[in-house]
């Protein structure tokens, strides 16, 4: 973690951030002072309001620092028609997986989620999708291209 | 380039060493664009023009600036889409999916690079690409 790092709160504890219904934000660190025991991160947000976020520890601030994705998912996603698959499908990545034609969306973003407390490089790419006027998030693992659009 | 005077335009910079903006416009929403009241040495404020003025040190800021009348004139009032092999020869470009084309919405620098903002026809999504890698489609 860095001043000048960008980071986005993490909407999910415990899995990626799905179906929401407003798109996330993403901020820029301004400033870092660090206390022995409290961790302060003032952030400097996309619609120009500042917050200055504090927890006992860098885990417990739920931040993440967004990374560029890898290369491979930019040349995949880039300028795409994606759908979203069930992760239970029974074809892995392949539509068969059971979401709805509705869900289908064009990619917003590519990047990857880094827990604040974690190492650079470390965490999951993740797809920002607009699907009609809802955005969604998740793995870029969890997303087909559709060939025909 | 950097911020001289008020009147210039700027906004949140939302690119860092560890993301460097390979895809466009990071939010879904259209940038927030405000215009500078006051340059005192790297500090500067921003009107956000939504109610809010900032006060930020310049390299946490992106520097909005007007094109040329020639660029102004390839994208305003046109349909495009994007590609993803900067076209040389245009044909050599990769278009986009189909649910990318747009209407442009306006035409700008940023950091002194030009940069197309897209509104899709399909779903209102607003994107940012550099003029490089805009299609403009004809008869449309």
């Amino acid at each position: 973690m860095a001043i000048g790092d960008i980071v986005s709160a993490r909407i999910s504890q415990s899995s990626p951030s799905a179906i929401q219904v407003q798109p996330p934000h993403f901020g820029k660190i301004t400033a870092t002072p660090i206390g022995p025991l409290t961790v302060n991160q003032t952030i400097r947000w996309d619609n120009a309001l500042e917050s200055t976020v504090s927890a006992a520890n860098a885990a417990s601030l739920f931040l993440d620092v967004i990374e560029n994705a890898d290369q491979p998912t930019l040349d995949e996603f880039l300028g795409k028609t994606v759908l979203r698959i069930a992760p239970g499908g029974p074809v892995t990545r392949d539509p068969a997986g059971g979401t709805s034609r509705e869900f289908v969306g064009t990619v917003v973003a590519m990047y990857r989620r880094r827990p604040f407390e974690g190492a650079p490089g470390s965490g999951n790419i993740f797809l920002l999708v607009k699907s009609g006027d809802l955005f969604f998030e998740d793995l870029a693992t969890r997303f087909a291209v559709l060939t025909d659009r | 380039m950097a911020f001289t005077v008020a009147g210039q335009r700027a906004r949140v910079k939302l690119t860092s060493a560890a993301f460097t903006g390979a895809f466009g416009l990071l939010q879904p929403q259209p940038p927030l664009i405000g215009v500078v009241t006051d340059v005192t040495g790297t500090t500067i404020t921003v009107d956000m023009g939504n109610g809010t003025a900032i006060v930020e040190d310049a390299t946490n800021l992106d520097e909005i600036g007007d094109v040329t009348t020639l660029d102004r004139d390839i994208y305003i009032d046109k349909v495009v889409n994007g590609w993803i092999t900067p076209p040389s020869p245009p044909a050599a470009g990769v278009s986009y999916s189909s649910s990318y084309t747009g209407r442009v919405v306006d035409v700008y620098t940023v950091n002194a690079a030009v940069y197309v903002l897209i509104r899709s026809l399909l779903n209102g999504m607003f994107y940012e690409l550099p003029d490089a890698n805009i299609n403009v489609l004809a008869n449309r």
